[in-house]
């Protein structure tokens, strides 16, 4: 566990929010790509958080959510995460098994990629701090 | 129904009774749950099939993976050759048949059984790779891994159908294929174990190509 790793998931994390951005894009959304891309950018923001402060992590998508509830119930962060991973890990999969529900369709892309980059940027100021 | 059934259905069945729709959805336990195979990874995949166009929400899904449709949207699924219905009706367990709408159905599905169409597994094998290699240009293996486990998947499906073997659950499918794609078989295997490293993703990714070309 180290800082040099929780900046590596924060750059993985930045390199994917773009591809958020791209996929948000309002001439031609792609609703299959954003949830994916941000589910796999926030996965890493937990990783980089967990890397930050020293914590165990499980290579498990739920053991992940709880622990994005437990960081900010522990106000290591100030937004709850935990339910919007489990709702992006439901979206992508539908996506993965090609059955995009009606979900996808009512989702707020541009909404979606604004919030993982406030988060990001957050966990990029509390890096500064801890550095 | 089981109470272990019951038990991992049950976040669903209470959405359904809050939302007034227990007495008219059918609930099928589908997937690893329903065959008795699954493992570290494996969802509860729950089938909800309405009588009408509606839906239930689960605030905190958790490990459940929930698929909605309605009776006739369901229908036309299986007409048009898409594996998920046919999958269902041949070996989903079935939790909540309240009119005996999905009896019907399985009945007739025995009598005169649909055969899926490989094709369009293709087509989203093909998809999932793309996003397996491009996870992997980002440098996030883990997310890659997984891609190409769902693709991997996607691609075994296909080359089942095509050889007459209807596919079963995901960790079943490599023991399927033994016969027929030792390699798929195999490569399969090791992305539902656990994730494969860079070099073995694109070796896989390559694999999965020429399978797919192969068809």
């Amino acid at each position: 566990m180290s800082i040099r790793q929780a900046v590596e998931c924060l750059v993985r994390a930045k390199k994917q929010l773009e591809r958020v951005q791209l996929a948000a894009n309002d001439e031609h959304p792609d609703p299959e790509s954003a949830v994916t891309w941000a589910f796999y950018a926030y996965e890493n923001c937990v990783i980089a958080l967990a890397e930050m402060h020293e914590r165990n992590w499980a290579r498990n998508h739920l053991a992940k959510a709880r622990l994005a509830r437990a960081f900010f119930a522990e106000e290591l962060i100030s937004r709850d995460i935990g339910d919007e991973l489990e709702e992006l890990n439901r979206l992508r999969k539908d996506v993965a098994y090609d059955e995009p529900g009606q979900e996808l369709e009512e989702r707020n892309l541009e909404r979606l990629a604004s919030e993982l980059e406030e988060f990001i940027d957050e966990i990029e100021l509390r890096m500064e701090a801890l550095q | 129904m089981s109470e272990t059934a019951e038990r991992k259905a049950a976040p669903v069945l209470e959405a359904l009774a809050l939302s007034g729709m227990l007495d008219s959805a059918t609930v099928i336990l589908v997937g690893s749950n329903a065959r008795g195979t699954t493992h570290g990874r494996s969802d509860i995949d729950i089938l909800v099939i309405h009588d009408g166009d509606c839906r239930i929400r689960l605030d905190r899904p958790g490990d459940i993976h929930l698929q909605q449709d309605t009776r006739s949207r369901f229908l036309t699924r299986l007409e048009e050759g898409d594996d998920y219905p046919g999958w269902a009706l041949r070996f989903g367990i079935a939790l909540r048949d309240p009119s005996g709408w999905w009896a019907k159905q399985v009945a007739a599905e025995l009598a005169k059984p649909h055969w899926p169409d490989w094709r369009p597994k293709a087509d989203h094998a093909r998809k999932r790779m793309a996003m397996s290699m491009e996870l992997l240009d980002v440098g996030d293996v883990e997310a890659a891994s997984e891609e190409m486990m769902f693709a991997a998947s996607h691609v075994a499906r296909a080359v089942l159908l095509k050889h007459g073997r209807f596919p079963l659950s995901r960790t079943e499918l490599p023991s399927q294929l033994g016969g027929i794609s030792p390699e798929l078989a195999e490569i399969l295997y090791c992305l539902i174990s656990g994730e494969l490293d860079s070099g073995a993703l694109r070796s896989g990714e390559a694999l999965l190509e020429r399978q797919i070309n192969e068809l």
